[in-house]
Order: C-alpha cells, then structure tokens, then sequence
C-alpha cells in the first residue's frame, strides 16, 4: 500500500512539473474572468451563463489529463523507459498501475478542485458585478454534485488511458484511441436510443442493431455524466440516480485497470 | 588465502541462468532471436562481467534478470526466486543502459522515492542521500531537474539511484558508456568498493580494459550464448582480453 | 549583424502589413457570417447536440450570442432584418432552445422581438409551449402565452386558460390572477401591456434591451395616459371626443405626446387610442 502511494505521489509530482499546466490554468482563468464579462451582453440568465462557461472550463481543465497528460506520464513513461526506474525496486507492475493511476487521478482532482473554487469566485464576481436578482436558480449543490460526476467521467476516461497505455507502444495512438472512446462514450447512447427505437420509416437491420447495442456493455456511457446543463439551471441531480452513476464509474474503472493489469503483466518492457 | 588452505568453498549462486532463450516477435511477424540457450551463473560475492558484440544479447540478458522481459525458455533466478515476483528485486540495484530517470524531477526527488520504497525514515533518507550525492559527486546537483544533467552527471545519478536501496546484488548495463576517464576511474572505484563489502555485481561493457581492471570472471557472449568464462586472473598479459575476445567473435560458437 | 536586422524588418513591415488587412479580412468574414449562421439554423437538432458533445450549455450560450449580435446592430440602427432573416432567427432560436430548453433568454428574445415586432405569433407561441414544458415550476412560459392570446391575438378564452395556469405555479405575482378575471374588460389591455412591460425590463439586465423596452414602456403609458383622459372626458361631457385635439381644446393635456416609434396617435370609434406606427420600429429596411 505504502509503494502504491510513493507511485501514485511520484507521478502525481512529476505531472506539477510539467508547462502545460501553468499555461491551462492561465488561459482556464481568463476564460472565466472573461465569461463573467459576457454573461453581461445577456438579457437575464446571467448565472446560467456564467456556470455554462464555467462548468465547461473545469470539463475541459479534466479532460486536459486523460488526453495530454495522462497519456505523458503513462505512455510516455514506456517510451522513453522511465518506467524502469519504478519497475527495477520491488514495485510489482499491478502496484505500478494502481499506482499510476491514482497519481493521474490525483491530478485530474486537483485541477479540477482549482477549478470549481475558481467558478465560485467568479459566481460571487458576477453577484457583485451584476446583483443578487440574476442569481436566484443558483445552487452550490447542485454545480457540486455535477462537478464530482464530471470527475467520475472523467476518471473513467483515465481508466480508459490506462488499458491504451498498457496496450500500445506509442504515445501518438494512445491519444487517438482515447480520443475515439471519448466520442463513442458521449455519442453511443444518443445512437443506441436512435437505433432501438427509429423514426418511422427508417428500417435497421437486426445485425447492425445487435452490434450497436453490444457497445454500450463495452465502452462506458460517459454523456449520463454530463449534467452540466441542469446544473446551471440550479438543480441538483436525485441522490439514488448520483449513487446509481457513482457506482456505475467504480464499476467501471476496476474492470478496465483489471483488464489492464493482466495485459501489462504479460508484455516485454523496453 | 585460499591458495594455500584450499577448501572447498561453497558459494552460493546468487544469479543464476538456466538454458534461456528469448524470441521477439518483430515487425511484420519475422521471428528474431536475442537469446539461444544462455546458461550463467553469478556466485555471491563476485564481479562478473559479461562481454560479447553489439547484439550479443548482453543487455536482453539483463532486462530478463530484471524481469522486464520474459523469457521465451529457461528459467532465471535470483537468489532463488523469479524476478517475476517483484520482492526478489529488493536486494537488487539496476543502473539501465540508457538512464532513465524523469526528467522534470530532481535527483533529490528520484531518491527520497527510493527511500519511501525502502521504508527509510526521513532522516536516513536524507543522511543516505548526502552520502550517495558526495559518492558520486553531484552534492552541488541534487536540487535541479534531471533535464539540465549532462549524460555523463545522469549516469552517476542513476548510480546514486541504483545504489541508494543498499542492495546486495548489483547489475551494471554499460556502467561506463558516455562518461570521461575521471568519471570511469569513480565508478570503477565504486563498484570495487561496493565488491569489497561482499556484494555481487554482474555487468556488461564494451570497454575491455576496464572489465579486465575489476572482474573476478569474464563471460564473453556470442550470438545469444555465453562463449566461454575466464578467471580475472587468469588473464596476464595486456589486451590478452582483446585477443580472446576476437578469436571468440571470429570463430563463433562451437 | 545585417542578416539579423534584416529579418526585425521583415517582421515589422509584415506585421503592419498585417494590421492593415485585419479590416478587408473581417469585412470577407462578415459577408460569410451571415451564410455561417444561416447554415446553423438548417441543422438537425440532434446533429447539433452530437456535435456539441458535453458542452451543450456553452454552445447554446454561444449561438445566442451570435444571435444576438446579428440583431444588435440592427436594433441600435433602427433596421430590421427582413423577412426571410427573421424565419432564420426563428429556426436558430429552436435549434438553442432544442440544445438546453430551460435557457430562457431566447424565448425572452423572441418575445420581443418575433411577438413584439413581428407578430408572428405561431413560432412565438410554439416557442413558448416548448419553454412550458422545460420549465414546469415557472409561471413566465404561460404568462407570456396567456398575454400573447390576450393582447396580441384578442383570444380571450385561451388567454384565460393560460393566465390560469401562469397563476398556479409557484411564486406567481398576484396580479395573474386578477389579470385572468379581468380579462373581459378591453380596456385593461394597455394596462396589461404596461404590467407586462414592466416586469420584463426589471429582469433585464442588457442595456440596450432595457432601453428598447423603456422605449415601448414609455408609448403604452402615453396611450393609457390619453385612454385615461378621453375616460374623463366621457364622464364629463357624456360623449366621447371626435379627435384626441378636443382634449386640448377643452385644457386636459396641454398637447398630444410624441410617439417614440415615429407614429401619431389616433383616437379610435370606441375611445381606445391608436397608434400608427403599431408600436414597432418603422420598417426601415437594410
């Protein structure tokens, strides 16, 4: 348990160290300076606005992780066979994967706990700037809960990265292939339902249906994670449904990081 | 000593290959060969130095010792168990051929990690770490970020890194490469004192003077096989080595 | 040394001969934003939802931004877009609201500015059915429905329908109520407006729009203020006044208000006052 966290730290520290950071978080809160300013150009959905905005920089300051970073410190790490330095004491590689994770995991909640702090300095800006009337279908609730689900997405997704790692050799076709179950995972159910129940007139063949209803048991359903929406209309998600989620992403995260594991135990390092 | 008591000593083999083979699987599914058969071993206690070629298999040797490679055939132990099992590396320090430690962290970061996996306490971490830095010389260095070393500074700090644990077991791959006759002359130093102190090394190297300077045995390796062993001192004459070695290379095995 | 300054050269002259094209570049982006936007509104929903991933909040905040800015040069002109642009708006309007239908603002804007101006009551009320549905607590989606029957279109029993339901829901002002039991009476039509009026601009926070509404305001409360004197005069002289100049002959008002539409009032048969230009801004075009 100690080795997992001296991993899950070193990486966790190593990632601090890199540039893209500082310069995501500089252009993450301009972003949110700048969407309290427009939110003014609106006639009177202010807070809406605002938390659309905001609640879309922390999504994006998550997704930085999965898709540059995440990708840096576990596909890079094969690469450019740093991993050796962890690998050559006596970390087991399923330690070394747990820990990896929980590093990235690690990092992914910080910015993104930076961020939601940041949202709400600039809701309390926008308070300020524009009066307590345009804020009344605010709630610290229900922006909570939705930024935690996003995390959840999004810590699938890292999961996601992880199996990709272990798989590939590069960097370049990790970062595409999580990049392809980001997609599916936001689309694939709009596509399910479209296929389970089509307009008139628009016939599906059984194979096609058959295999597209197969993807939603493998790829995770990230687009129910997304309540960002009714978040910034002030409504917090239903406990039993936020539990429902919880436990779909744990779910989830231990079968890819189990799969994971297996694979990179079994492969030639180097 | 034992020249003139002699008794028969039993060592203990502290590394031992048995008949290992290693096949890759190279692009376009074309089978390539690394290992043929190699059978080893290292006794406790000794400095064991593999020579052989560029594609000899010296470093796939290591990296299966290691456990980062499987082997497609035989068995490797250390010390009794597999370096699959990751507590059998406990006892080992590993200094890979190209170091590779992280580049955005500092030589200091590297080896408080390796204290938290030792289970050292902070302050023997830090003492351990001023001694290790002093050794090889890089006490100025052990605040900055690894990128700013020069190869030859990230070779020494990847030997702080590789010795830090106090392992018994020691495997060099290419200790010397990309470093200057001072920074050769300390590891060298390093390495006969670490020997001093009853611990094993094996290791691999191109550069024969060297190997011949601090070996108790030589193993020369020849297209995936192990050619011949020679007794450091056995080896008289300079760059007998060197002659061996051609006439092993040109004759090939068997 | 040369060599060196010779490409600081380079750079100066290139980037003022960048700011020099920075207008003739945005004058060729304006001739295609029309078509971009245009472009948007022929979208299938879901196809926009797809596209938008998980920021469908942001996006719908965008497109209404861009819509907004496609009017506000008009609006600040005094022209209007035509008719063919305003089904544009419309459609584009659907396509925000299909993206998140709780986001107010655009049934707000296509209150003022479809009903308002326009008078194109089908989409306004379609709209505002859709809003109804999103958002089930409040009681502005029927408010503004019943109010569109009652002023707009004269349908008093819908009108009463909606005005019914505004009034169930939660936090609804008291004065719903009374406007659904009142409704009989024309004459409560301007005060209806002016109600209205009022609390649209006190939930508007953007300051032209404000303004634009102010604008209105200030009509409606010259129209009840002659409605209001031509009462006085009834009860006076048991008649009504042929023209609204009576009433400055007969000294109660000292002239007739200027319409800030452009338009004149007229005094109607019944004792309601008119004006020509209907309220909306004239029709200018581009």
């Amino acid at each position: 348990m100690n080795k997992l966290w001296s991993v899950a730290f070193l990486t966790f520290k190593e990632g601090l160290k890199h540039r893209i950071l500082y310069c995501v978080f500089i252009v993450a809160l301009l972003a949110m300076t700048l969407s309290v300013l427009i939110s003014g150009f609106f006639m009177r959905d202010i807070s809406k606005i605002i938390l659309d905005f905001c609640l879309a920089t922390i999504s994006i300051g998550g997704l930085l992780v999965p898709f540059f970073l995440g990708i840096t410190l576990l596909a890079g790490d094969i690469d450019k066979r740093t991993v050796v330095t962890i690998l050559s004491r006596d970390i087991s590689r399923p330690q070394y994967i747990l820990g990896k994770y929980i590093g990235i995991s690690l990092l992914t909640g910080m910015i993104m706990a930076f961020f939601f702090a940041a949202t709400i300095i600039a809701i309390q800006g926008g308070i300020l700037l524009y009066g307590e009337h345009y804020f009344k279908s605010y709630s610290l609730l229900a922006v909570f809960s939705s930024t935690l689900l996003n995390y959840f997405g999004i810590s699938i997704l890292n999961a996601v990265v992880v199996l990709w790692c272990s798989i590939t050799t590069t960097s370049f076709l990790a970062t595409l292939l999580t990049l392809a179950t980001y997609l599916v995972g936001h689309l694939m159910d709009d596509v399910v339902r479209f296929i389970e129940s089509p307009p008139p007139g628009i016939l599906i063949s059984m194979p096609l249906q058959k295999t597209v209803q197969a993807t939603q048991y493998i790829f995770p359903n990230l687009a129910a994670f997304d309540h960002k929406l009714s978040a910034a209309h002030g409504i917090p998600i239903p406990f039993i449904q936020f539990s429902v989620l919880t436990s779909y992403a744990g779910v989830y995260i231990v079968a890819v990081l189990s799969l994971s594991i297996v694979l990179f135990t079994r492969r030639d390092l180097c | 000593m034992q020249g003139f008591f002699y008794v028969p000593m039993i060592k203990i083999k502290h590394l031992v290959f048995d008949n290992v083979k290693k096949t890759y699987t190279a692009d376009l599914g074309k089978k390539k060969t690394a290992l043929t058969g190699l059978t080893l071993s290292v006794l406790e206690g000794e400095v064991f130095g593999i020579v052989g070629p560029n594609g000899a298999g010296k470093s796939t040797a290591l990296k299966i010792l290691t456990g980062f490679i499987r082997p497609s055939q035989g068995k490797v132990t250390i010390c009794g168990h597999s370096p699959q099992i990751s507590s059998s590396l406990k006892k080992v320090g590993y200094l890979p051929e190209n170091p590779c430690l992280y580049e955005h962290l500092t030589l200091q970061d590297h080896l408080s990690f390796a204290g938290q996996l030792a289970g050292y306490s902070k302050e023997k971490t830090r003492e351990r770490s001023n001694n290790l830095l002093e050794l090889v010389q890089l006490d100025k260095s052990g605040n900055q970020s690894i990128r700013r070393f020069s190869k030859g500074m990230t070779q020494r700090a990847a030997l702080a890194y590789a010795l830090f644990h106090e392992p018994e077991i020691l495997i060099l791959d290419e200790p010397m490469s990309g470093l200057d006759p001072v920074g050769r002359k300390l590891v060298i130093d390093i390495i006969n004192n670490y020997n001093q102190q009853g611990n094993t090394v094996l290791f691999c190297s191109h550069i024969l003077t060297d190997v011949e300077r601090i070996c108790d045995r030589i193993g020369i390796m020849h297209q995936g096989q192990l050619a011949c062993v020679l007794k450091g001192e056995e080896l008289g004459g300079a760059n007998e080595l060197e002659s061996i070695f051609l006439k092993t290379v040109s004759m090939g095995v068997q | 040394m040369l060599k060196k300054f010779s490409f600081l050269f380079l750079f100066c002259t290139a980037f003022a001969l960048n700011a020099v094209l920075v207008q003739p570049v945005k004058e060729i982006r304006g001739i295609y934003l029309q078509e971009t936007y245009t472009r948007i509104g022929t979208l299938p929903s879901n196809l926009l939802q797809a596209f938008s991933l998980e920021f469908q909040g942001a996006t719908a905040d965008l497109l209404f931004l861009q819509t907004m800015t496609f009017m506000g040069y008009n609006i600040g002109e005094n022209v209007l877009p035509e008719q063919d642009e305003w089904q544009l708006i419309g459609n584009t309007l659907d396509r925000i609201t299909d993206l998140d239908p709780r986001f107010w603002d655009p049934y707000v804007f296509a209150e003022m500015f479809i009903g308002w101006q326009i008078r194109d009551f089908e989409l306004v009320n379609n709209l505002l059915l859709k809003a109804s549905k999103a958002r089930i607590e409040d009681y502005r989606p029927f408010y503004y429905l019943g109010f569109n029957h009652f002023y707009f279109q004269k349908n008093a029993t819908q009108a009463a329908f909606f005005l019914r339901e505004a009034a169930k829901r939660p936090r609804a002002p008291s004065f719903i109520k009374a406007l659904a039991s009142r409704m009989s009476l024309y004459g409560s039509q301007t005060i209806a407006g002016i109600v209205f009026l009022e609390e649209m601009i006190s939930e508007t926070y953007d300051l032209i729009l404000k303004q634009q509404l102010k604008t209105r305001l200030t009509a409606l409360q010259r129209i009840h203020e002659l409605e209001k004197t031509v009462l006085h005069y009834r009860k006076k002289h048991q008649r009504l006044p042929e023209k609204l100049e009576d009433l400055i002959r007969e000294g109660m008002i000292k002239n007739i208000p200027s319409d800030p539409y452009g338009g004149k009032f007229i005094l109607l048969k019944n004792g309601k006052v008119y004006t020509t230009s209907d309220l909306r801004v004239s029709s200018e075009k581009k």
